[in-house]
């Protein structure tokens, strides 16, 4: 994961209404362009491959936890 | 508990501000590389925990994006912290249960109250429970249990003044545990008629009779339990939470037979749990007692006495072996 991630990540947990904001984007696509403007809004360098992977990333870790 | 494959992120061992997990809610637990608990956590935000069992809840927060891009990943040791810095409802009753015998319905009667949160077979709880290392102390356990109660237990809604936990069924076998955790919480122990609940486990099985959770569900090893008869297993495992019952202690009265449903539910389990359910309340139980638990858009149908014409004799005999237990059960005082 990039540092500008990292940051990302930093600047997400640290507002509950940007939060509330990117929770209620369900489709993927919409999420990911979302993201993308808030990195650019940071001055932060994300590119979309690496959101998607973060995506994929997820539901791996998910289907890992809770698989029986 | 899973083992972390290396694909999580770095797990926080601090937290500067506590407030940063208000609307975040643990998932599940895993071991990190260091031997050390690790609790996932998803933002559950306006998602509420409504639906019949906490998996289905956590499904729906897996669907927004923004949880599988963002969740977070905490020591059990930051999770403590978070649990003492939040208000959580106090714990007002834990549904125990022999699975398949009405404890959906029991659950979704009270979490049908606006006074009340109702969280059912939430896996965080199983993980602390079920794992397995020699190095966790019994206090360990018992402090990691209530605070992972405490996270799970924080309003959702403005007038819940109570949290009513439905456990897993095995999770009777750890009631040494659940007591020394919650002393003051009382706990009620639903039961049926063994033949009925083997036919279900028969034509539907459960994670619970997968031979692969013998350790857990019935004490027995894995490679015993892969040698058994389906049915003379799930016998075993039914025997493991009976026997668990019968040497907890647990006042004979709070054990609820599933033909005292839906009545039990306002009149035994209700003053148990210190709620008082009003003549509309109980119809609306009594409404929601119509509609198949699991399945709220079905009808429900009593099937007592198709599952008797539909057992086999593998399942008679495994029955059978149950008798002595469910004898005990029987003879348990109404009130």
């Amino acid at each position: 994961m990039s540092d500008d991630f990292e940051r990302l990540r930093t600047i997400v947990y640290s507002d509950e209404t940007l939060q509330d904001d990117l929770m209620r984007e369900t489709e993927s696509a919409a999420f990911v362009a979302r993201v993308a403007k808030l990195a650019v809004r940071h001055d932060l360098v994300i590119a979309e491959g690496e959101l998607w992977s973060a995506i994929e990333d997820g539901r791996a870790l998910w289907y890992e936890l809770w698989t029986p | 508990m899973v083992r972390d494959r290396g694909r999580t992120r770095a797990v926080v061992r601090t937290v500067d501000t506590l407030t940063a997990f208000r609307n975040w809610g643990p998932i599940r637990l895993s071991w990190g590389d260091d031997d050390v608990p690790s609790v996932h956590w998803f933002r559950f935000g306006d998602i509420t925990f409504d639906d019949a069992y906490f998996i289905d809840t956590v499904q729906r927060a897996a669907k927004r994006p923004f949880n599988l891009v963002f969740r977070r990943q905490t020591t059990i040791d930051v999770a403590c912290d978070i649990a003492s810095q939040h208000q959580s409802l106090p714990l007002s009753g834990i549904i125990l249960h022999m699975s398949r015998c009405g404890s959906t319905l029991v659950s979704r009667a009270f979490a049908t109250r606006p006074d009340t949160l109702v969280v059912s077979e939430p896996g965080p709880i199983n993980d602390v429970l079920t794992m397995q290392r020699s190095e966790v102390s019994e206090e360990e356990r018992v402090r990691w249990l209530r605070s992972i109660a405490a996270l799970l237990a924080r309003p959702q809604y403005s007038e819940q003044t109570r949290a009513i936990f439905k456990l897993d069924a095995w999770h009777a076998r750890y009631l040494p545990t659940l007591k020394a955790a919650f002393p003051e919480v009382p706990i009620v122990f639903l039961w049926r008629d063994a033949v009925e609940v083997i036919v279900s486990h028969m034509e539907a099985m459960s994670y619970m009779m997968a031979a692969a959770n013998a350790p857990f569900a019935a004490g027995l090893a894995v490679t015993d339990a892969i040698c058994i008869p389906r049915e003379e297993y799930c016998a075993k495992v039914l025997a493991s939470i009976i026997e668990s019952i019968q040497r907890s202690n647990l006042p004979r009265s709070h054990l609820i037979g599933y033909t005292d449903l839906p009545n039990a539910i306002w009149e035994r389990i209700g003053p148990l749990f210190g709620v008082t359910f009003s003549a509309r309340e109980i119809e609306r139980v009594s409404n929601l007692a119509y509609y198949h638990a699991k399945h709220p858009h079905q009808p429900f149908a009593g099937d007592t006495r198709e599952k008797h014409q539909r057992a086999t004799d593998a399942i008679l005999d495994a029955a059978r072996s149950l008798e002595p237990l469910c004898e005990w059960l029987r003879s348990a005082p109404i009130k």
